[in-house]
C-alpha cells in the first residue's frame, strides 16, 4: 500500500515535463525577439537574455520540482509548492468531490498522468499534481478515495472497525460495469454526424488565420502560381458572360471543398476526442475514460449529477442516436463539470437516465407550450438587421431582382423560429422538470426537481401585453431557460416547483 | 405541535404575498449615480466644443445625443424603482426587478450557500446597503438586493441564515 503520509515530490519526469512547458511558453517569446530584434547585436545583451533563458527554461524546472511536495496529515491532503512564493494548500478529505487522471501530449511523451483534485468550489488548475507515475497515481486515487470513505463511515460512527475492513472489501471488489464502449464503426458515426457547419468554420478561420502562412510556404516550392489563377474581380463583376460557367464552377467547387474539409475536421475531431471511450459504473460513481492525444478520465459521483441532456440533429436522427451530456455540479471554471456521451441509442438513454437518476420520467401532469409566432418575430427581427441593409443596397444600385434575396432569407429564419418555437415545450412530471427544445436541431434536458436551486421568471416590456414570459430554472449544474410561455401557466408552475423544493428532503448534491 | 402533512399545491402562491418597496431614498441614490455615471462622457461634447471650431454640427449632435442618452437612462431609472420589491416568507425569499426587461427570482432557504452584506461610499452616504446571496452553481442564480435599509438588511440576513442553518 502507498504511503504518502511523509512529504513525497513527483516522478522525476516532472523536471523534464516542466521543460517542456517553459520551452513551449518560449517559442513566442523566441518569434517575438527573432523578428523585433535584428539590429540588436550588442554581445553583452544577447548573453544576458541567454542566460536567463536558461535560467528559466533549465534551473526554473527543477526548483519546481524539488519544491512541490504533497502528502495526507490527519485529515487533509497538503499540497506544497513554490520557493520564493511559497504556497501551502490545505485539503480536507471529505471535501473532495472527484480525483480525475488526466493526460495531454506532453505527459503522454513521458509517460506520465496529471492528477486533478476537483472540490466544489475552486479552480481545479489549483489543485493538480501535474507529473506522476500512471502506476503511483492509481494508488494515490484509490488512496485518497479509500480515506475519505473511512472519514464518513467514522463520521457515522455505527460501523465497528471490523465492519470497515468488510465494507472496504466490498467496494474494491464491487463489480464495475461496462455501461458504454465505441468501437470504431461507432467513432466513424460519430464524427459524421458531427456538425459539419461547425467544423468547416473551424477550418476555415485555421485557413484564414495562416493564409499568409500557408501562401508562403507554397509559393516558396510551386513559385508563384497564385499569380495566374489571379481573377481580376472587378471585369468578373462588370462582364459575367466573358467568363461563362466558369465562375458557377468555381463556386460549386469551393463549396464541394468547404463540405469534405468540414467533414474531415470533424472526423478527426472526434476520432482524437472519443478514441478508446469507455463509461464504467462502479458501486455510486461513472468513470469515463477518452481521448486520443490528450487522455482524459473522469469520474463523476452519480449523486452529483445535476442535468442530463440529449442532443440530436438531422443526421443523427437518421442513423437513430443522440449525444447525451451529463452535467455535475460545478465548482467555479471547471471545465469538466460536463462529460459527453456520445452515440447512446434509445436503450441506452432509458438506461442513463435510470441510472442517474433512479426514475423514469412518467406521464406529464403540467406541460407549458411555448408561443411560435413569438419566436418567428423575434428571428425574424434578428435577421432583418442583416437582411434591410442588403436590401436597401440592392434598391441603391437598382439590382431590384437582388431584393428576393434578403427578403427570402428573413422568411426562411422566420420559418425555422416557428419550428423551434412549434417543438419547444417545458414538462413538469412527479420528479423531474424536462425541456424539449428546437426543431432540427433538437435537445431533451432533464432536471429533478428537488435539484432547483432558484427559479426566475423574466419578461421584457414589450411582450408584457402579450402575456407572455420566459422561465429559467437554476440548477447547480447550470441553468436553461425557455422563452416566450405564457405567463399565468409559468406563475404555477414558479409556484409548483418552488414549493416542491421546499419540501424536499433529498440532498441535491 | 402540529405536524400536519402539506401538499405542494396548498402552499400559499407568490402572486398572493404583497411585494415591499425600497426606501424613497434609493430613488435618489440611483439618479444621482447615475449623474454621476453620464458626467465622464460629457468630455465628448465638451472637448469638441472648444476644439473643432468650423463643424459647429459636431459638438450640436453629441451634445443632443448626451442629453437624450441620460433623459432615457433616468427615466428608466425612475421606473424600474417602482418595480422592485421582495417577498420575504417562511422558506423563501422572492426578488422582482427591472422595467424593460423584468426578472422575479425566487430562492428557496434550503438552497442558499450564504449571504453577504455590501456597501460603497455612495450607498454609505445615502444610508443604504446591498445584500448578496449566493446559491450553489454558477453565479446565474445569485441574487443582490440592493437598496436596503441597513437595519432591515441586517434583519433579513440573520433570518435567512437562521433558517438556512436549520436545512443544513
Amino acid at each position: 500500500m502507498l504511503d504518502i503520509s511523509q512529504p513525497t515530490r513527483q516522478s522525476k519526469l516532472s523536471i523534464l515535463f516542466y521543460l517542456l512547458k517553459g520551452i513551449k511558453g518560449l517559442i513566442a517569446f523566441v518569434f517575438f525577439a527573432a523578428f523585433s530584434m535584428r539590429s540588436w547585436n550588442s554581445t553583452l545583451g544577447v548573453i544576458a537574455v541567454s542566460a536567463f533563458i536558461i535560467m528559466v527554461t533549465l534551473v526554473g524546472p527543477i526548483v519546481q520540482y524539488w519544491f512541490f511536495k504533497f502528502y495526507v496529515t490527519g485529515d487533509e491532503l497538503i499540497i506544497e509548492k513554490g520557493w520564493i512564493f511559497k504556497k501551502r494548500k490545505a485539503i480536507p478529505l471529505e471535501r473532495i468531490q472527484s480525483i480525475n487522471i488526466t493526460q495531454n501530449i506532453g505527459q503522454r511523451l513521458l509517460g506520465i498522468v496529471a492528477v486533478e483534485i476537483d472540490t466544489a468550489g475552486s479552480k481545479a488548475k489549483e489543485l493538480e499534481i501535474p507529473a506522476l507515475n500512471r502506476h503511483f497515481a492509481i494508488q494515490f486515487k484509490d488512496l485518497l478515495g479509500l480515506k475519505k470513505q473511512h472519514l464518513i463511515i467514522d463520521s457515522n460512527v455505527i460501523e465497528t472497525a471490523d465492519s470497515i475492513v468488510s465494507n472496504n472489501d466490498m467496494t474494491s471488489t464491487i463489480d464495475s460495469k461496462l455501461i458504454l464502449e465505441l468501437s470504431f464503426i461507432d467513432l466513424l458515426k460519430v464524427g459524421i454526424t458531427q456538425n459539419h457547419l461547425r467544423s468547416g468554420g473551424l477550418a476555415i478561420g485555421v485557413i484564414i488565420g495562416f493564409w499568409y502562412k500557408i501562401k508562403d510556404v507554397v509559393e516558396n516550392f510551386f513559385g508563384d502560381i497564385f499569380e495566374s489563377v489571379d481573377v481580376d474581380l472587378e471585369q468578373a463583376v462588370k462582364q459575367p458572360e466573358a467568363f461563362g460557367y466558369s465562375i458557377l464552377v468555381v463556386i460549386l467547387s469551393a463549396v464541394v471543398m468547404f463540405l469534405i474539409a468540414s467533414i474531415v475536421v470533424s472526423l478527426l475531431m472526434s476520432i482524437n476526442k472519443f478514441y478508446d471511450y469507455k463509461m464504467i459504473l462502479k458501486d455510486d460513481h461513472l468513470e469515463v475514460r477518452m481521448g486520443l492525444l490528450n487522455k482524459k478520465e473522469i469520474k463523476i459521483p452519480l449523486s452529483k449529477i445535476q442535468i442530463l441532456e440529449f442532443h440530436s440533429n438531422p443526421l443523427r436522427k437518421l442513423l437513430n442516436f443522440k449525444t447525451a451530456r451529463i452535467y455535475q455540479a460545478q465548482s467555479q471554471n471547471n471545465i469538466i463539470s460536463s462529460v459527453e456521451v456520445p452515440a447512446c441509442h434509445p436503450a441506452l438513454q432509458s438506461q442513463l437516465q435510470h441510472l442517474i437518476f433512479e426514475e423514469s420520467i412518467e406521464q406529464s401532469e403540467k406541460e407549458l407550450l411555448t408561443n411560435p409566432w413569438s419566436h418567428a418575430r423575434l428571428d425574424m427581427y434578428i435577421a432583418s438587421i442583416f437582411g434591410l441593409p442588403l436590401a436597401a443596397m440592392a434598391i441603391f444600385f437598382q439590382y431590384y431582382w437582388a431584393i428576393i434575396i434578403p427578403v427570402c432569407f428573413i422568411i426562411a429564419i422566420g420559418f425555422m423560429g416557428y419550428q423551434y418555437g412549434k417543438n419547444s415545450r417545458v414538462i413538469r412530471d412527479d420528479d423531474f422538470v424536462v425541456f424539449y427544445k428546437g426543431w432540427l436541431f433538437n435537445s431533451v434536458i432533464i432536471s429533478p426537481v428537488y435539484k432547483t436551486q432558484a427559479i426566475e421568471k423574466w419578461r421584457s416590456i414589450f411582450i408584457k401585453k402579450r402575456g407572455e414570459a420566459h422561465l429559467k430554472l437554476h440548477t447547480a449544474g447550470g441553468s436553461r431557460q425557455l422563452k416566450y410561455l405564457i405567463e399565468k401557466e409559468i406563475n404555477v408552475m414558479q409556484n409548483d416547483i418552488n414549493n416542491h423544493v421546499i419540501q424536499s428532503t433529498k440532498n441535491w448534491m | 405541535m402540529t405536524n400536519e402533512q402539506l401538499l405542494s399545491y396548498q402552499l400559499p402562491s407568490i402572486e398572493q404575498s404583497s411585494f415591499e418597496k425600497h426606501p424613497k431614498r434609493f430613488l435618489n441614490k440611483k439618479l444621482v449615480a447615475k449623474l454621476f455615471y453620464f458626467i465622464p462622457s460629457l468630455a465628448g461634447v465638451i472637448i469638441p466644443f472648444f476644439i473643432v471650431e468650423n463643424h459647429p454640427w459636431i459638438w450640436k449632435t453629441t451634445g443632443s445625443v448626451w442629453v437624450l442618452l441620460l433623459i432615457i437612462s433616468i427615466f428608466i431609472s425612475y421606473k424600474e424603482f417602482f418595480v422592485r420589491g421582495y417577498v420575504l416568507r417562511e422558506n423563501d425569499i422572492t426578488y422582482r426587478y427591472g422595467w424593460l426587461f423584468h426578472h422575479q427570482i425566487t430562492i428557496p432557504f434550503n438552497r442558499i450557500q450564504h449571504t453577504e452584506i455590501n456597501h460603497g461610499p455612495i450607498d454609505r452616504y445615502f444610508k443604504l446597503c446591498e445584500l448578496d446571496i449566493y446559491t450553489a452553481g454558477g453565479s446565474s442564480s445569485d441574487l443582490s438586493i440592493s437598496g436596503l435599509d441597513p437595519d432591515k438588511a441586517r434583519f433579513i440576513k440573520e433570518y435567512i441564515s437562521q433558517r438556512t442553518a436549520q436545512h443544513a
